[in-house]
């Protein structure tokens, strides 16, 4: 491809030693603007997105989760450009945009129109609202088609490819011509998956994907995503406020909190060895399968910082156990404490927290 | 990529479900009504707008020496009480009134002219390119002088049947085809704006509310009385077409606008961006067949609106002229003191255009209920 070859790696990019990386995300922000008055005059900016550095392995998922308003849902959009970023970096290894077919690494972020389409190819969304995320106009067919009629790869063997798309998220072939009305939460979500996997993407963005459903269609459809990711080779965003869904299907999960990137670790050790107050706090409130477990949840004080007129200092400070004067003033690193456990708290070195 | 070029097997088809415009005809013709403001519709359409050649027993400017006669009536049983199958009228014989020392014709009943279906009558061309001269009915052209005004004549001698035909075809396609226009003005225009938004929105709904701030009348006025005299009539009836149009897109470009700022944020939008997907393709793709449904209710509700403004216009002598000839036409002539009191056969127009109205608007109302097909009702 052509204009593959105007896309410079940037010389200020350092490709990470770990070689596996897929996607690697650096300082993005995403501000939306707060206009008042009859000339829309910007009077601040919700900053949605404040700073979030974080990066996905190929081949695995990455559980991405935080509290309702806390940015995780705008941050997985802003990573496909559906909101365009304010800042920060956002590489890629993409391999439609490299001319030699050998993955090559490129900013996202500052791709034109042009590009960005191709590398939307090699990647993917998956929705949360499985009645809002299909146009109620278009049958099955057309919805699945997509992707393919835009990147003008709809041809005669498409429909075929189709058919054995639907049947492998669990559809049939005759759901071909319905509807989406006429389906139930879980299929309609089964269709979303296959739309996602028509341009055989190598990375999906899932936002909340299985929150809108019940729950026994939850673990069907958590199966069908892991089953599907082997099959395929793809590496998830799973954004989730579920943090029993997260654990289950995560090899490693980042928290965010009001915009920013407090911990990132393995699964397993975020879990049982968090190294954040708020990790802890999050953690404490995930339910247990076990009668005679005494809950010990940490209630926290105060409200969710505003984003758009954040604290100073660490934003959580103010509902934090153990907060100290610094957390007031100096906002704490993002820094790598553990082998593979990232963490931006200024007393991560001394606490000592609970896991579940 | 639609599914009509996916290719159907049959085992396929028995299976094929209800799209949305299946399920609004399955609901929509459950509403009785409806059905019947559709009918009279499409017959009146075919009628006056299609064959009007046809269906009117007389050419549009056929003359004839009964001027301003009153309506013959139709008849099966002559005055001596015989009963006859085939209808006839009684011929009409001129009279003068000597108490008001005018003309007036009065039905004759030694005359009879019996009415036969498929007569041959003045030659014309049907759909514009087919000759032909049989009538739908008339009365026997090889009798002299037989006539026949159902609807009496007016001042020229011309039959008003015939004339309420041929003005229907012009008050009916203005209507049609005025909100035709406004529907592709008002559709494109509100989605530009409502996707856009910013300054392209301020800009169109600040344009739209200064053509809403005008009366509508007086700015019909000054557009039509620019239009140069010498033009030959049908320039004049697509300009009238044109400028009403022009004025009425605001409205629904308000309404579309509306529709497609919250359907923008649908996840369905969303996907196709992630896709990939041009602004055009969501734009033409995901959110105007969106609004279609809202958008066809409010123009067949719009449609009487634009016909009685036709009306208004020519009325006022500011519309269409003769020898154009529409319902406005009609009236315009008909609007004397002397044609009520004298010839108020001349007001036969009127239940034609209320039938159109309440016709669009039985219509309009079953389509807005089925336009919703996924309700419990």
């Amino acid at each position: 491809m052509s204009e593959a070859a105007t896309v410079a790696t940037p010389s200020t990019y350092n490709p990470p030693k770990d070689g596996n990386l897929l996607l690697d995300v650096r300082g993005l922000k995403k501000y939306f603007p707060i206009q008042k008055g009859l000339l829309r005059r910007v009077v601040g900016y919700v900053k949605a997105v404040d700073d979030v550095t974080f990066f996905v392995r190929e081949g695995e998922t990455l559980g991405l989760v935080g509290e309702s308003g806390c940015g995780k849902t705008t941050a997985g959009r802003t990573i496909i450009r559906l909101y365009e970023p304010t800042g920060g970096e956002v590489y890629f290894k993409s391999r439609v945009l490299s001319p030699s077919g050998e993955p090559q690494w490129v900013n996202m972020a500052a791709l034109d129109r042009a590009q960005m389409k191709l590398v939307r190819q090699e990647i993917a969304m998956i929705f949360q609202d499985p009645i809002n995320s299909l146009n109620p106009r278009m049958s099955v067919g057309d919805i699945v088609a997509e992707p393919m009629v835009i990147h003008g790869k709809y041809g005669p063997d498409s429909e075929q490819v189709i058919i054995s798309l639907l049947e492998r998220v669990g559809l049939r072939a005759d759901h071909l011509r319905r509807y989406p009305h006429e389906f139930s939460g879980g299929q309609r979500q089964r269709i979303g998956i296959a739309r996602a996997l028509s341009m055989n993407p190598r990375l999906v963005i899932c936002d909340e994907p299985v929150s809108a459903l019940d729950v026994s269609i939850q673990a069907q459809t958590l199966n069908l995503l892991q089953d599907l990711q082997k099959d395929f080779n793809l590496s998830y965003i799973f954004v989730a406020h579920d943090l029993s869904v997260v654990q289950h299907i995560s090899d490693r999960v980042a928290v965010m909190y009001v915009g920013k990137m407090v911990e990132m670790a393995d699964a397993e050790e975020l879990y049982t060895a968090p190294l954040h107050p708020y990790t802890e706090a999050l953690m404490s409130a995930v339910p247990k399968p076990d009668p005679l477990y005494k809950s010990e949840r940490i209630i926290m004080q105060g409200d969710v910082a505003d984003p758009s007129n954040p604290p100073s200092g660490c934003y959580f400070h103010p509902r934090c156990r153990y907060a100290v004067d610094i957390c007031k003033t100096k906002t704490p690193e993002f820094r790598e404490l553990k082998p593979d456990h990232y963490v931006a708290c200024h007393r991560a070195e001394e606490l000592k927290l609970r896991g579940v | 990529m639609t599914a009509a070029t996916l290719p159907t097997k049959k085992s396929q088809a028995r299976q094929v479900s209800q799209s949305y415009w299946s399920l609004v005809w399955w609901k929509f013709k459950k509403n009785r009504i409806a059905v019947i403001g559709g009918i009279i519709l499409i017959l009146m359409y075919f009628c006056m707008a299609v064959i009007p050649e046809f269906i009117a027993p007389y050419a549009l400017e056929r003359k004839s020496s009964f001027t301003e006669a009153r309506p013959q009536t139709i008849r099966f049983i002559d005055a001596q009480g015989n009963f006859s199958l085939r209808p006839f009228v009684y011929g009409l014989e001129r009279k003068i009134d000597e108490q008001l020392r005018r003309r007036t014709y009065v039905e004759n009943p030694q005359v009879k002219y019996y009415i036969y279906f498929f007569v041959k009558g003045d030659p014309y061309k049907l759909l514009g390119f087919i000759p032909w001269d049989r009538h739908l009915f008339g009365v026997d052209p090889s009798i002299k002088d037989a006539h026949i005004y159902i609807m009496g004549t007016d001042s020229n001698g011309r039959d008003f049947f015939s004339r309420i035909i041929y003005g229907g075809r012009l008050s009916l396609l203005i209507g049609l085809i005025g909100q035709l226009l406004t529907i592709i003005l008002g559709s494109i225009l509100g989605a530009i704006s409502g996707y856009y938004g910013g300054a392209i929105d301020m800009f169109v709904q600040r344009f739209t509310e200064f053509l809403n701030a005008f009366p509508d009348i007086p700015l019909f006025m000054a557009l039509a009385a620019a239009i140069p005299k010498y033009w030959s009539p049908i320039t004049v009836y697509f300009m009238l077409t044109l400028i009403l149009a022009f004025v009425r897109w605001g409205g629904l470009a308000r309404q579309v606008r509306g529709l497609i700022l919250s359907l923008r944020e649908r996840e369905y939008v969303l996907a196709a961006k992630s896709a990939g997907a041009s602004d055009s393709r969501i734009m033409f793709r995901h959110l105007l067949p969106g609004t279609m449904s809202h958008v066809i209710v409010i123009a067949t509700l719009s449609i009487p609106g634009m016909i009685l403004s036709e009306t208004a216009l020519s009325w006022l002598g500011l519309g269409l002229r003769p020898p154009l000839t529409s319902w406005g036409v009609l009236l315009q002539e008909a609007g004397t003191v002397y044609a009520i009191r004298f010839a108020a056969w001349q007001l036969w127009t009127i239940p034609f255009i209320l039938a159109t109205i309440m016709a669009y608007n039985m219509l309009g109302d079953g389509l807005r209920d089925a336009m919703d097909p996924y309700s419990a009702r």
